[in-house]
């Protein structure tokens, strides 16, 4: 107990005190249970009508195996997840499900798959639209697509609003793939987008883990959406096929809020300091140059705060920090300036809310046998402890680099493998404690 | 919803509705936002009233779609009303602690609060008024021990050095905390 613990109890039981209770707390509470129902309804099954109508005339003969489906069986658990079944339900990208919804265009499609390729990097892309609508609230065409990269397959969501696609979801293609969903912004909660095989029966949604399925609204053969209005962290969906079989039972994928293009992004590090130097100008502009050219989007406006500016004795100057366009999330990047690659731009993953370390690794720097990793711990880290081989102990590091203003700069070895790292509180409780391989990811993976 | 749930409801909002409106008070800093808020997070409980099995559980889970509702209207509200940094200026204190100096310390202490970003003041609000555990305020928010223990502690810095008690030997920072 501190005296600031003392004083701040107080001062809130002060205020509270004077709060005085409703007359009447019961007023409104059911109409506006009406009018939040209400809005969940609209804004899932917003497009619902002309993606059906649009759907009856690409998969006429779905129509029939929808409309005779089982009756939906017994209350079951949104516990645990599971897949249950195997069968041709399961998507194969070689052969992929019929097109849903509305039409999708040459264009359209070879506008997606062009903007893809530019943000994923790969040297070919082939894009294969699977449902198509315009979401009424914004009107916005969204496209459902599955995407071969490379080797590999992905999936997502584009939104096509303008000239240039833009991403609202994509990750790679599970295996099997039973069903695709995506947590897309919604109304007041967030909207979950499920499509499956044309065959399935019903796609159900439960709000958290001892709650009961009720089915999703069906915009097409195969395709459900419903509002994530349930508990995030236990939320479940369920596919059906169409012999009443449980296909796939899993998490709900997490919702993002509609976004406010105004605002700062909800991920961005506010709490922590920029540390280090002022941040060199020109650093700054090539990052927001690379940023938008790294997510596809040059001539977007980028912003960019840095978390920590210095340089390094072999002369490397260098930048940490976040950089976001405009209503979007923001990116961990980092920039140097002077290694013997000359230019390193490292576009990570949207940053963690709720990220205890940052860190970054400055390879190539002239005359030197080591990397640098540079460790940027959450504010409140009280020590930074080291151990360069999966077995080792950890060690305390960062002695005598008190001018980094609390970052370490960690000699790592070029061919380090499983090192860890681990932040401790002043009470001595592990803040952090993982692999740095997980902390150095670019957009393409981690190491 | 049938009869005796909706009376089980009724029951639950005329018992908890004055301490949850203290709470939403101090998530939002107004009588009217308060008001709105708990009116909101009740008629998402009684939405989901037939699906809550735990109610033991319910202060919880009305705490934390107050909580989220609280964070999400934050993030939309428009730019004609935003937290500031800049207090009004306070005069100096020139002489002991007394009865006076004390409200002066939590007017200032509470309009620090509302230069708090959601989350954090719905750390201190759920730490220091509801005096919930870090694990149960974890808990509520849905996030690890560690991240309400570093926000918590530099949430209380910024209290502290945002209404200028740097210096004031009454706003010293929990020790053994973070550094």
């Amino acid at each position: 107990m501190s005296p600031l613990d003392d004083e701040l109890r107080a001062a809130l039981r002060g205020r509270a005190a004077d709060v005085a209770p409703s007359p009447d707390p019961l007023r409104g509470i059911e109409q506006r249970a009406r009018r939040i129902r209400r809005n969940r309804l609209a804004a899932s099954v917003a497009g619902s009508a002309r993606a059906v109508a649009a759907s009856a005339a690409v998969v006429p003969a779905l129509q029939g195996s929808g409309a005779s489906a089982p009756p939906p069986p017994g209350i079951a658990s949104a516990a645990p997840t599971e897949v249950v079944t195997t069968s041709s339900y399961a998507l194969d990208p070689d052969k992929p499900w019929a097109v849903r919804g509305m039409p999708v265009d040459e264009g359209t499609r070879a506008a997606i798959q062009g903007e893809y390729a530019t943000r994923t990097g790969a040297a070919e892309v082939l894009v294969t639209p699977l449902f198509a609508q315009v979401y009424e609230p914004s009107a916005q065409l969204e496209v459902v697509f599955l995407a071969r990269v490379d080797a590999g397959y992905r999936w997502g969501v584009a939104v096509v609003a303008g000239a240039e696609p833009t991403f609202r979801w994509d990750v790679e293609l599970p295996s099997p793939a039973y069903a695709l969903a995506a947590a897309l912004p919604g109304g007041e909660a967030g909207r979950l987008l499920v499509v499956a095989a044309p065959e399935v029966s019903r796609t159900e949604y439960a709000p958290d883990a001892a709650g009961e399925f009720s089915p999703m609204a069906s915009l097409a053969p195969g395709v459900a959406v419903g509002a994530l209005d349930g508990d995030s962290r236990t939320d479940a969906y369920r596919v059906i096929g169409f012999e009443g079989q449980e296909l796939i039972r899993t998490e709900a994928p997490d919702g993002e809020p509609a976004t406010d293009p105004t605002s700062e992004p909800a991920n961005l590090l506010t709490d922590w300091p920029t540390r280090g130097t002022a941040v060199d100008p020109d650093l700054e502009q090539r990052v927001l140059e690379l940023f938008s050219k790294g997510l596809g989007k040059p001539g977007v406006r980028a912003q960019y705060r840095s978390l920590f500016n210095s340089d390094t004795d072999a002369g490397v100057r260098y930048t940490i920090g976040q950089a976001w366009n405009e209503g979007g999330d923001a990116h961990t990047v980092v920039l140097s300036l002077g290694g013997t690659q000359g230019e390193d731009f490292l576009l990570g993953p949207k940053t963690d809310p709720d990220a205890q370390v940052v860190a970054a690794l400055l390879c190539c720097q002239p005359g030197s046998t080591v990397d640098s990793l540079i460790v940027i711990p959450v504010p409140g880290t009280r020590q930074v402890l080291y151990a360069p081989t999966p077995d080792g102990a950890p060690q305390p590091v960062g002695a005598g680099q008190d001018y980094l203003d609390g970052v370490v700069d960690i000699d790592r070895e070029l061919d380090a493998q499983g090192d860890r790292l681990r932040l401790l509180d002043g009470e001595g409780d592990a803040l952090f404690d993982g692999n740095v391989f997980n902390l150095l990811c670019g957009l393409k993976g981690c190491g | 919803m049938d009869d005796a749930a909706r009376e089980q409801f009724h029951a639950y909002v005329a018992a908890r509705s004055p301490a949850l409106l203290r709470t939403a008070f101090l998530l939002t800093g107004s009588r009217a936002d308060a008001e709105d808020l708990l009116q909101t997070a009740l008629a998402k409980t009684y939405l989901s009233w037939d699906r809550i099995r735990d109610r033991e559980a319910l202060d919880g889970y009305v705490r934390r779609i107050l909580v989220n509702a609280q964070t999400s209207w934050w993030r939309r509200r428009k730019v004609d009303e935003y937290a500031t940094d800049e207090l009004p200026e306070r005069p100096a204190r020139d002489s002991a602690p007394d009865f006076a100096d004390d409200l002066a310390l939590h007017d200032a202490l509470w309009t620090a609060l509302a230069t708090l970003p959601p989350r954090q003041r719905a750390m201190v609000v759920l730490r220091y008024y509801e005096d919930l555990s870090e694990a149960e305020t974890a808990q509520v928010l849905g996030v690890s021990v560690g991240t309400v223990k570093s926000t918590t502690f530099r949430a209380l810095a910024k209290l502290r050095d945002t209404s200028g008690l740097r210096d004031d030997p009454r706003a010293t920072l929990p020790t053994g905390a973070h550094a």
